[in-house]
């Protein structure tokens, strides 16, 4: 075996690349979700929303296809390692499972225990709305290479089950990510107790955020609030 | 006596590695409040040999929490329920009068039951024999003072080599990986300048061998440092996460 091969499909190496993925991912989640923050700028009249305007110059970057390109990768990757690894982890049991388990966490620690151990459902849940998302959103520009307007956007999240549908699986992301970033930059190597508290801190506010902002915007249009 | 205890124990019980094991149960009698968790199957033990049953198997050495043996599932805790502790220095006084103890052994792939609650943790030792250690030459032994060590520098290497190789951390881990207790040795190895020439080799090799006992992998969940009767920190992990990246990376084979 090559040394890449080796490392990368070693229990720590394909963490690391599951950390990389995830975080590389987190990434975009924030840039995607302030970009979509222009649906809530007031339209005046005659005149075309601040979101179509965004998308449109969002296509134009330099270098647009190739980050798309990046993040599918980033995407595939993720998936087929974490569930590479967590079938394997389910395989380390054994045949006999315990009777009883019961934790030794103190009880601040019990959410995160959760959390950590509902990330692969919380995960496949995500998997499942990303399906439907492209579906919504991006085989329109695959198909007639139009890009999405504000129009569209709003006239899809007004069915009442896309607007729950996208509203949950958004605070599902911010659950995912409530574990997922300290477990991230764990799996990177960052060791140093002075830090990891930051980290930790960082994760759970940027988890929250990134959650609520995304569920922010089908609740809205859903309500009426945003508007074509 | 003013010190008694009665118990219900929902003891797990396998006559061999291949064998189906069930739960039984027992009702051991004069138990005291002064008896760990060992000496309650001592004297049930006792008990039953007397009866000529088939006495309970399990593992113990030191009874001083030194030696990491005795690892015992207790109510599905790794050691029980106090923190900081193995299963020789739990002792009933930590339960109620009319308590029930479900006691099964560390459950994972990597350790297959040999007999009732004893697992054979060869797969620790074959661990250790891929990297765990220093070579040095035999004859007269150097000057102790010679590579000088900084204090914090000894004393946090300390905190990770206190790991007694009990395998809680396994046991307790929802994935059974070994990670804590790899971490562990490879860690205050590599934070001492006489682990440092090996550091590469020893990272790569221990995690190798590590994979292919078949523990699991790590997903940050912590439940092994909270298991472990040592307290050692799951800051070691992310240490050897980092140092098995650099070594994949850097090391000149
Ligand atoms: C919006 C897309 C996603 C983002 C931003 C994301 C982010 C992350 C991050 C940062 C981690 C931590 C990595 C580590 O511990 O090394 C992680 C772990 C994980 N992710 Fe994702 N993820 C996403 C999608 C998914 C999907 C679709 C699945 C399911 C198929 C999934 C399943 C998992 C699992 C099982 C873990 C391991 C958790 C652990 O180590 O405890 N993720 N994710
Ligand atoms: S790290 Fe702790 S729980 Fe794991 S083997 Fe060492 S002493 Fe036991
Ligand atoms: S018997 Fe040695 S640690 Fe418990």
């Amino acid at each position: 075996m090559s040394w890449l091969t080796r490392t990368f499909t070693s229990s720590v190496g394909k963490k690391f690349l599951a950390g990389l993925t995830g975080l590389g991912m987190f990434l975009f989640l924030i840039a995607h979700v302030s970009g979509n923050m222009t649906l809530f700028m007031k339209t005046k009249v005659g005149q075309d929303p601040a979101f179509n305007a965004y998308a449109k110059k969002l296509h134009d970057l330099p270098g647009f296809a190739l980050a798309e390109a990046l993040i599918l990768l980033a995407f595939a990757a993720h998936v087929v390692l974490v569930i590479w690894l967590s079938y394997t982890n389910r395989l380390a049991r054994g045949e006999q499972r315990y009777a009883e388990v019961r934790s030794k966490q103190d009880p601040q620690n019990q959410l995160a225990l959760f959390a950590s151990k509902t990330t692969l459902l919380g995960g496949v849940i995500i998997l499942v709305f990303l399906v439907v998302h492209m579906a919504d959103f991006r085989m329109a520009r695959f198909m007639d290479g139009n890009l999405i307007t504000q129009a569209k956007v709003v006239t899809a999240l007004q069915v009442p089950w896309r607007a729950f549908l996208y509203a949950i699986a958004s605070l599902l992301v911010g659950w995912h990510l409530f574990h997922g970033i300290q477990s991230g930059f764990r799996s990177l190597g960052m060791r140093h107790p002075r830090y990891m508290t930051y980290i930790q801190k960082f994760g759970v506010i940027a988890a929250v955020l990134i959650g609520a902002l995304f569920a922010s915007m089908p609740i809205a249009i859903f309500v009426g609030f945003i508007t074509k | 006596m003013s010190n008694s205890i009665k118990l219900t124990l929902n003891i797990w019980r396998q006559a061999n590695r291949h064998a189906k094991g069930r739960f039984e149960t027992y009702q051991p009698k004069d138990l005291s409040t002064d008896m760990s968790i060992l000496e309650m199957l001592d004297s049930l033990n006792d008990e039953m040999i007397a009866a000529g049953k088939e006495p309970i198997t399990f593992e113990h050495d030191c009874r001083e929490g030194i030696c990491g043996t005795c690892g015992i599932m207790i109510n599905g805790m790794a050691h029980g329920p106090d923190r900081g502790t193995t299963t020789c220095q739990l002792y009933l006084r930590r339960f109620k009068d009319g308590d029930t103890l479900v006691l099964e052994p560390w459950r994972a792939k990597a350790f297959p039951v040999i007999k009732d609650l004893l697992v054979d943790r060869s797969a620790f030792d074959r661990i250790q024999m891929a990297g765990g250690y220093i070579s040095v030459n035999v004859g007269n032994a150097p000057e102790a003072n010679s590579i000088l060590i900084p204090k914090d520098v000894a004393l946090e290497a300390f905190d990770a080599a206190v790991c007694i190789g009990c395998g809680a951390c396994v046991a307790a881990c929802k994935n059974a990986s070994a990670m804590l207790f790899v971490s562990a040795k490879v860690g205050h190895l590599s934070l001492m300048p006489q682990g440092h020439p090996e550091r590469h080799d020893r990272a790569l090799n221990m995690i190798a061998q590590m994979d292919a006992e078949g523990f699991g992998s790590c997903t940050n969940t912590l439940e092994c440092s909270a298991a472990c009767p040592k307290e050692i920190s799951p800051k070691w992990i992310q240490r050897l996460n980092g140092e098995y990246i650099q070594a994949a990376t850097v090391t000149r084979r």
